[in-house]
C-alpha cells in the first residue's frame, strides 16, 4: 500500500523563473525506508518542506495516507519531521522539550512524561536529558530531533539529513534505530551520505536540479548498474610487468583505463570481451600479476554516474 | 485547541523567565515605581541646590502626589516601554531566523495560535509589570506625600497599560513581518515616533491609538478621562495582530 504519493509536485520561485522542484511524481510503499538523494541544491529540502506542509507547492498534489494534502487540511497529527540542522528552544532540556511536544499533541501530562522517557531511552539521551539543549553537541541535538519527530508515533517520518552531524558510532546507532522504525513507520530520508542510504533504504530516488532522475529499489538499482558499470583492477608485480600489460591493453582498449602505482583500472564494460585474450596473453608472456579484482560499483559510483549523465544531457540540451 | 494555546503560552512565558526578560522587566518597572515619587518629591530641593550654587533663586510649587503620578507616567510611557520593545523585538523574528519555528509548525499548530500566544504572553508580562510598579509608586507616593488618590493612580495605570500593549502589538507585527530582530525594533520605534508626532495635531489625536496616553495624563492630574479611548487601542491591537498573522502565513506560503 502506498502511503506517500505526489503528482506533478512543483515549487517555483522568482515568478516561475527558478524551478526548485519540477513535476515530482513518486509513490512510496508503507513501512519502507525511502532514501532521497541528490547533490546540494538539488531540491531535497524543498521536497521535504513541501511534504511536511512547511511550504506550499506552486503546483501539483500530495497524498499522505490516502488524504489529499492542501493548505486547508494540513493538520500534522500523523507525521514527524526532523529538519536539516535542527534548532530547538535551547533554554529547555530534552525532557522539557519532549513533554512540551507531547502536550501539543494533546497528550496528558502523565502520558507525555511516559512517552518522553521512553524516547529519551530509545534515542540514547538519558544521561543528559535534564541539561539545557544549548549545552548539547550537534549529534545530541540530532538525537533530540529524532525523539521529538517520533513523539506522536507518526505514520510517516521525514528526516532531512538525519545523521549528518554525527560521529561514525552515533551514525551507526541511529541508522540501526531507523531500520527498526520501519516496523511501525514509513521513513522518508534525505541524505548526501550514500553509504548510509545504502545501509538502510529499501528504495531510493535520485534528484538533480529539481528533476527526479531515477526511482528504484536500492538493490535493483545496484544490480542494474553492476551489469554495466563495474571496474577491474589488475595489480602487477613490477614496472616491467606493468609496461607489458599496458602495451597489450592499449591495443585493445585504447585509452579507456587508468594507471595508479602498479595498478591498471579498466571499466568492466570495456574489458569483458577481451578478458580471455588477456589471460592467454598473460600466460604466454609470463607477466606476473599480483591480484585481479572485479570491483562492483558502490551506490556512490552509481550516483556520480547518474548525476554526471544528467548534467551532461542538460548542458547539451 | 485551547489546550494548545495554553501550552504555547506556557512555553512563551517560560522563555521570558529563563532568558531573564521577566527579571529585567520587574527590575525596570520596580525601579520606575520607586524613582518616580522620589524624583518628584526631591525635585524642588534639587533645583534649589543647583540654583543657590549659581546665585539663582528658583521658585517651584510644593510638589504633590500629582507630580509623582506625572513623573511615573513619563517614565513608564517612555523609558520602560523602550526597554520592553528592546526585549521583545525578536519575539517572532528570532525564531524565524533560527528555524525553531519550523519545528513548531509541523506540529498541529495554527500560525494564528503561534502569534496570539506571543501577544498574550506580553499582555500578562505587561500586566504584572504595571501592577508591581503601580503598587510601588502608590506606596512611595503615600510615604512621601502623605496623600494618595488611589482612583487616579489606578485610572492612570489602566490607560498606561493599554498604551504599552498597543505599542507591543506593533512590535509583534514587525517581528512577524521581518526576519531580523533589530529591523523589527527599528520599525516599531519609527512607528512609535510617527504616532507620537501625529498626536501633536489635536484634530488627529481623537483617532490615534495613543489617545489613551492623554487619558492617562488626565487621570494623573485628577481630571475625568474617557474610557472609550481604549477602543482606539483595541482596534489598533486587532489590526496589528490580524496583519501579523496574515503576513506570517503569507511569508511562509511564499517560502
Amino acid at each position: 500500500m502506498q502511503i506517500i504519493k505526489t503528482h506533478n509536485l512543483s515549487k517555483f520561485y522568482n515568478k516561475g523563473k527558478f524551478k526548485a522542484l519540477d513535476n515530482l511524481n513518486i509513490e512510496i510503499e508503507k513501512n519502507t525506508i525511502f532514501g532521497f538523494l541528490g547533490p546540494n541544491g538539488a531540491g531535497k529540502t524543498t521536497t521535504l518542506k513541501l511534504l511536511t506542509g512547511l511550504i506550499k507547492p506552486s503546483n501539483g498534489e500530495i497524498w499522505i495516507n490516502n488524504s489529499l494534502i492542501n493548505k486547508d487540511n494540513f493538520i500534522n497529527n500523523n507525521i514527524g519531521y526532523l529538519s536539516q540542522n535542527p534548532k530547538y528552544y535551547d533554554w529547555m532540556s530534552a525532557y522539557e522539550l519532549l513533554t512540551f511536544v507531547g502536550k501539543l499533541f494533546n497528550f496528558s501530562k502523565k502520558d507525555a512524561s511516559i512517552r518522553a522517557d521512553e524516547l529519551i531511552e530509545l534515542c540514547g539521551i538519558n544521561d543528559y536529558k535534564n541539561r539545557k539543549i544549548r549545552t548539547y553537541s550537534g549529534g545530541m541535538v540530532q538525537r533530540v530531533g529524532i525523539a521529538q519527530a517520533l513523539f506522536n508515533k507518526p505514520d510517516v517520518l521525514f528526516l532531512d539529513e538525519p545523521v549528518s552531524d554525527m560521529d561514525p558510532l552515533g551514525r551507526k546507532e541511529i541508522l540501526d534505530f531507523i531500520k527498526i522504525l520501519k516496523k511501525d513507520t514509513t521513513v522518508f530520508m534525505s541524505s548526501h551520505i550514500l553509504e548510509d542510504v545504502e545501509r538502510v533504504c529499501d528504495s531510493i530516488a535520485i534528484i538533480n536540479k529539481g528533476h527526479l532522475i531515477k526511482v528504484s529499489d536500492t538493490q535493483e538499482l545496484k544490480n542494474e548498474f553492476t551489469k554495466k558499470a563495474g571496474t577491474i583492477e589488475i595489480k602487477l608485480s613490477s614496472n616491467k610487468d606493468l609496461n607489458k600489460c599496458k602495451a597489450w591493453i592499449n591495443d585493445y582498449i585504447s585509452n579507456k583505463y587508468s594507471i595508479n602505482d602498479l595498478k591498471i583500472v579498466i571499466g568492466e564494460k570495456y574489458f569483458k570481451y577481451y578478458k580471455n585474450d588477456f589471460f592467454k596473453m598473460v600466460g604466454n608472456s609470463s607477466i606476473n600479476i599480483e591480484s585481479y579484482k572485479i570491483i562492483k560499483p558502490s551506490l556512490e559510483d552509481i550516483f556520480v554516474s547518474i548525476i554526471g549523465e544528467d548534467n551532461y544531457e542538460k548542458s547539451v540540451n | 485547541m485551547r489546550k494548545v494555546l495554553t501550552n504555547l503560552l506556557y512555553k512563551d512565558l517560560l522563555d521570558s523567565w529563563r532568558n531573564y526578560k521577566v527579571l529585567i522587566i520587574v527590575i525596570t518597572f520596580l525601579f520606575f515605581g520607586l524613582i518616580s515619587p522620589l524624583s518628584a518629591y526631591f525635585m524642588p530641593q534639587l533645583l534649589n541646590m543647583i540654583g543657590s550654587d549659581q546665585g539663582v533663586l528658583i521658585e517651584i510649587n510644593t510638589p504633590t502626589q500629582m507630580d509623582s503620578y506625572l513623573q511615573f507616567h513619563k517614565n513608564i510611557s517612555q523609558i520602560a516601554l523602550l526597554i520592553m520593545i528592546f526585549l521583545f523585538m525578536g519575539n517572532v523574528s528570532n525564531e524565524k531566523e533560527s528555524g525553531s519555528v519550523d519545528f513548531l509548525l509541523v506540529k498541529p499548530i495554527k500560525s494564528s495560535f503561534y502569534i496570539i500566544s506571543k501577544f498574550i504572553s506580553l499582555l500578562i508580562l505587561a500586566f504584572f509589570a504595571m501592577l508591581i510598579s503601580t503598587i510601588t509608586c502608590g506606596f512611595y507616593t503615600f510615604f512621601l506625600f502623605k496623600t494618595l488618590v488611589i482612583s487616579d493612580l489606578l485610572r492612570m495605570s489602566f490607560y498606561l497599560y493599554f498604551y504599552i500593549i498597543t505599542i507591543l502589538s506593533i512590535t509583534i507585527l514587525f517581528s512577524s513581518l521581518v526576519k531580523k530582530q533589530f529591523v523589527a525594533g527599528i520599525f516599531t520605534f519609527l512607528t512609535w515616533i510617527i504616532i507620537q508626532s501625529l498626536s501633536s495635531f489635536s484634530f488627529l489625536r481623537t483617532f490615534l491609538p495613543t489617545r489613551v496616553l492623554n487619558e492617562a495624563h488626565l487621570a494623573a492630574v485628577g481630571m475625568s478621562s474617557n474610557i472609550y479611548s481604549i477602543i482606539n487601542s483595541i482596534i489598533m491591537i486587532l489590526i496589528c495582530l490580524i496583519i501579523a498573522i496574515y503576513g506570517f502565513k503569507k511569508q511562509r506560503d511564499s517560502l
